[in-house]
């Protein structure tokens, strides 16, 4: 069928004034893009690892570690927070192969993934309510809220876009039993599985299976009936779809079995006086967990409502929501409305511990609770967007009333005049409103005059410009706050693109790391590590054992800060058991890339070649973490690799010419991770193709 | 009867209903509403930048800064009303460092009327009053403040959260805080007895030349 331009102009305007209201966002928040404004907090690492896993893949490696973290780290809890899997990436690799710089290019790939995701947002509304003029308020109600902002401090939004496209396909697929929205539905749930920590989508989807049956308990049998068909009609598909989901399921599961077996550390969410090995990383200590909720994101966000004081990191909802709420209040309650606060009151609760104990319950009984924190997040993730569509449903039950032939043009004049005076009134009440705000509220009086008393109409361009007016203008006007308070960041430690040089590494606690380098960093002073880390190789003529159960800091401190000729191995078979005295009283010899005796021939982030030569045997230290998925060959046959000097990695070497070549993770893993991205691009952009071929087929 | 009962099939009901849930809620959990807000206060405190304009001699607050100190303050003074007194005394503090005089003042005079026994808070206001050439009302602000017994004013501060932050970002050590209030006495004699004779002598060179103190925190 032929592309009606006519047609567009006149049925589907709607999508003209979704592209304005984007093109209004960028226009908003253009410094940030301009590199004018820096992003801040979590946004900063988010945009430093995903511009250096694009580059990296554009060199044609898969990062499985990180040099620059902490002096070695496997790179799957990085890969894991930005949902490394997401074809989304490729999208900032193609804006830098045009020439756009790093934050031009992440941005612009956020911001398309953000508009993305309000797409899938208004057509979720379509699907739910038939109705352009509800999902087009819904949805400018969302975007304009400061959902969008989180994409300069933080990485939300990696999560917000994917969730809402899940229930997307999970409405549509419920409506109209087609194979690109079953399809949407897996590669979504893939996405969401392999991004960040799951558990939050994971407690998300459960609370919604929960809560649905209560509320829809006589459509569940035709629905699942429904299911089953399909499946019975396409299992190839549904096979394929179970694999994909369980193919996806991997990298989170190897990285909770990697931090529960106490090789790494992260002391920021979880302090520990064990050893290392003796404990799991990824749980959350109490402080972490509880410090901050859904009543304190709100109440600190409230702080700034007279808006000069708009900053990153706070909760806004356009004013026009809440003169929505007040004309909500006449609303018919109905099946969807009573699901929508059921669904959210749960996570209200759930985010909110003081409330009722329900955290505390399922954080005892359930054993991912003890894994994430951040309960705030549900706001972000789930009640926001509940509420853009409960408004949804305001708009469109008003609208309803209007068409009905019993409609009271003059009782809902009079509701919109005293509603529309009380907050004009609240406003002057309060003092220190925005012009905006009050723009807003004149702007909404006049149109719900003009519905409430004009003649019976028909979605229009007119009501399109005239909500995007009066929902934009207000946001405007508080992001030229926000965009003027937002100061240059002040960096005080390494990032990835800035690796901190060996003598600025200190006792100041990292981040994440191996738990041996943690461990060394916790309790060796800022000197000691900054002498040792000067070198990037050293080498030995001796070892000696090191016992882990009964540390020797003075040891260390005297073998690190003297540089003795003696490298410190964890228990194991040694091929010289006895350290010679002379050993002690030589220096080790230390190397950068390249030295008398030592050069560094190639390196990837998952592998090192080096060439040495020595006159007589050696002990080689290479001061990048230790951790077992390591492998060293040494000229082209397999090695023992050992953890030495506590947290690095040693080998011994012959004398003469040797080429040692480190290799992290075997190469299935590296090939199951490359055919994992393959297979979600493919998906992605089959779902698109098959969508539009669906919407060109006569109905 | 239909017509009732159609009235209460509206959206208005489920509003009533949380508008009674959020209030049992928050007045059966008034410690943890009250630790949630403690919580926010905490991420709203003021940053280095603030305190190293503060500290240094000639550091300067703007308006952009001030704002924000006083804004602080405030809800210092909304959620722990027993530390207004603390709360004045900083927000005058930033005022000052704003070069907003008058407004430090009436910041100063709070903080006295919240706390009487408060050493500071008079020294920093007799201060004031002499720059502006007030002296009998700095010779009493000086008098009255040396009444003060100085123990006093280093328990409140010593006790004070507020104070202790302030402290900390100064780099302070706690055994500062008496040999300020020290110095701070020993100020407060020669100002008082400079007031006195400013009184009878306003042309004094010693009336019109710069002042060899300034306010201060502790």
């Amino acid at each position: 069928m032929p592309f009606l331009w006519k047609d567009f102009l006149t049925r589907r305007q709607v999508w003209l004034w979704i592209a304005l209201a984007f093109g209004l966002w960028i226009a908003m928040f253009w410094n940030f893009f301009a590199g004018t404004n820096p992003l801040t907090s979590d946004a900063l690492s988010y945009f430093e690892h995903t511009m250096l896993f694009a580059k990296t893949l554009t060199q044609g490696h898969f990062p499985l570690w990180s040099q620059q973290w902490a002096h070695g780290a496997p790179n799957q809890f990085f890969l894991q927070r930005i949902g490394c899997y997401n074809p989304v990436y490729e999208w900032a690799i193609l804006f830098k192969a045009l020439g756009a710089s790093d934050i031009f290019a992440y941005l612009l790939m956020h911001a398309l993934y953000y508009f993305l995701g309000m797409i899938g947002f208004f057509l979720l509304l379509k699907r739910i309510y038939s109705d352009d003029v509800a999902a087009f308020t819904g949805m400018i109600v969302l975007f304009f809220s400061a959902l969008g902002t989180r994409m300069f401090d933080s990485y939300m939004l990696i999560i917000v876009n994917p969730l809402i496209w899940f229930f997307f396909f999970l409405v549509a697929f419920t409506q109209e039993r087609k194979v690109h929205f079953f399809l949407g539905i897996i590669v979504t749930l893939m996405i969401l599985e392999t991004t960040y920590i799951p558990f939050f989508v994971l407690t998300i989807l459960v609370g919604f299976v929960l809560v649905f049956p209560l509320v829809y308990a006589a459509q569940l049998g035709d629905i699942l009936r429904g299911y089953r068909d399909f499946a019975c009609q396409h299992k190839k598909i549904v096979i394929v779809g179970a694999l994909l989901l369980m193919m996806a399921s991997v990298p989170s599961g190897m990285l909770f079995q990697k931090m529960k077996e106490g090789s790494m550390a992260l002391p920021g969410r979880h302090v520990t006086s064990a050893l290392p090995g003796q404990d799991d990383a990824l749980k959350v200590d109490a402080p972490a967990r509880l410090s901050w909720a859904i009543p304190e994101d709100i109440l600190f966000s409230s702080y700034f409502w007279e808006f000069h004081r708009f900053r990153l990191s706070l909760l806004y909802i356009p004013f026009f929501a809440w003169i929505m709420v007040c004309l909500g209040a006449v609303c018919g309650l109905n099946r969807r409305i009573i699901f929508y606060l059921l669904f959210g009151g749960l996570f209200f609760i759930l985010g909110s511990p003081f409330v009722l104990p329900l955290y505390d319950f399922l954080f005892k009984h359930v054993f991912y609770f003890k894994y994430f924190r951040n309960l705030h997040f549900f706001l972000w993730f789930l009640l926001l967007p509940l509420f853009a569509v409960l408004l949804a449903e305001f708009m469109h039950q008003v609208f309803q009333m209007r068409q009905d032939p019993r409609f009271k043009k003059t009782g809902f004049g009079a509701l919109v005049i005293v509603v529309h005076g009380a907050l004009i009134g609240f406003l002057l009440h309060q003092g220190g409103w925005a012009m905006g705000t009050l723009l807003t509220v004149i702007g909404s009086l006049v149109f719900f005059m003009w519905v409430a008393l004009g003649r019976a109409f028909k979605p229009s361009g007119l009501i399109f410009a005239g909500l995007l007016l009066i929902v934009a203008v207000e946001p405007f006007q508080v992001y030229r706050f926000l965009v003027k308070n937002t100061g240059p960041v002040v960096q005080t430690g390494p990032s990835i693109s800035r690796p901190a040089a060996p003598a600025t590494v200190s006792g100041g606690n990292i981040y994440y790391g191996s738990a041996w380098f943690n461990f060394l960093n916790e309790r060796l002073d800022a000197q000691t590590i900054g002498k040792y880390f000067r070198y990037r190789f050293v080498v030995y003529d001796d070892v000696a054992v090191f016992d882990e159960k009964a540390v020797n800091l003075g040891l260390l401190v005297n073998l690190f800060r003297n540089e003795v000729d003696i490298a410190l191995v964890a228990p194991g078979k040694l091929p010289r058991p006895n350290i010679r005295p002379e050993s002690l009283m030589k220096h080790a010899q230390g190397f950068g890339d390249s030295g008398e005796g030592l050069k560094v021939l190639n390196e990837t982030p998952n592998t090192i070649r080096i060439k040495t030569s020595f006159p007589v045997e050696k002990f080689l230290v290479y001061n990048d973490s230790y951790d077992k998925d390591w492998q060293v060959y040494v000229n082209g046959r397999r090695a023992t690799l050992y953890r030495a000097n506590v947290a690095f990695k040693g080998v011994w070497l012959n004398a003469g010419e040797n080429v040692v070549e480190f290799r992290y993770g075997p190469f299935v893993l590296t090939a199951f991770h490359v055919l994992l991205l393959a297979m979600l691009n493919v998906f992605f952009y089959a779902i698109g193709w098959l969508w539009w071929q669906d919407s060109r087929r006569p109905v | 009867m239909r017509r009732i009962l159609a009235i209460f099939q509206k959206v208005w009901v489920v509003y009533v209903l949380l508008a009674v849930f959020v209030s049992v809620t928050f007045l059966s959990n008034k410690m943890a509403f009250q630790n949630a807000r403690l919580q926010t206060l905490s991420r709203l405190a003021l940053g280095p930048e603030y305190w190293q304009a503060l500290a240094d001699k000639h550091g300067h607050l703007d308006d952009k800064m001030l704002d924000e100190c006083v804004f602080y303050h405030r809800k210092v003074m909304e959620y722990v009303p027993f530390k207004a007194a603390d709360a004045w005394n900083l927000t005058a503090f930033c005022y000052y460092k704003a070069d907003k005089r008058a407004l430090a003042g009436d910041a100063y005079e709070k903080a006295i009327k919240a706390n009487p026994r408060f050493f500071w808070a008079y020294y920093n206001l007799g201060i004031i009053a002499f720059k502006d050439k007030k002296y009998v009302r700095a010779a009493d602000m000086f008098r009255r403040g040396l009444a003060v017994d100085p123990r006093d004013t280093g328990e409140a501060i010593m006790s004070s959260k507020v104070y202790l932050d302030v402290l900390e970002a100064f780099q302070k050590k706690p055994e500062h805080v008496m040999e300020g209030l020290r110095a701070g006495y020993s100020s407060a004699k020669e100002m008082m007895d400079a007031s006195m004779f400013c009184q009878l002598n306003p042309n004094a060179t010693i009336c019109t030349a710069p002042l060899p103190f300034d306010i201060a925190i502790f």
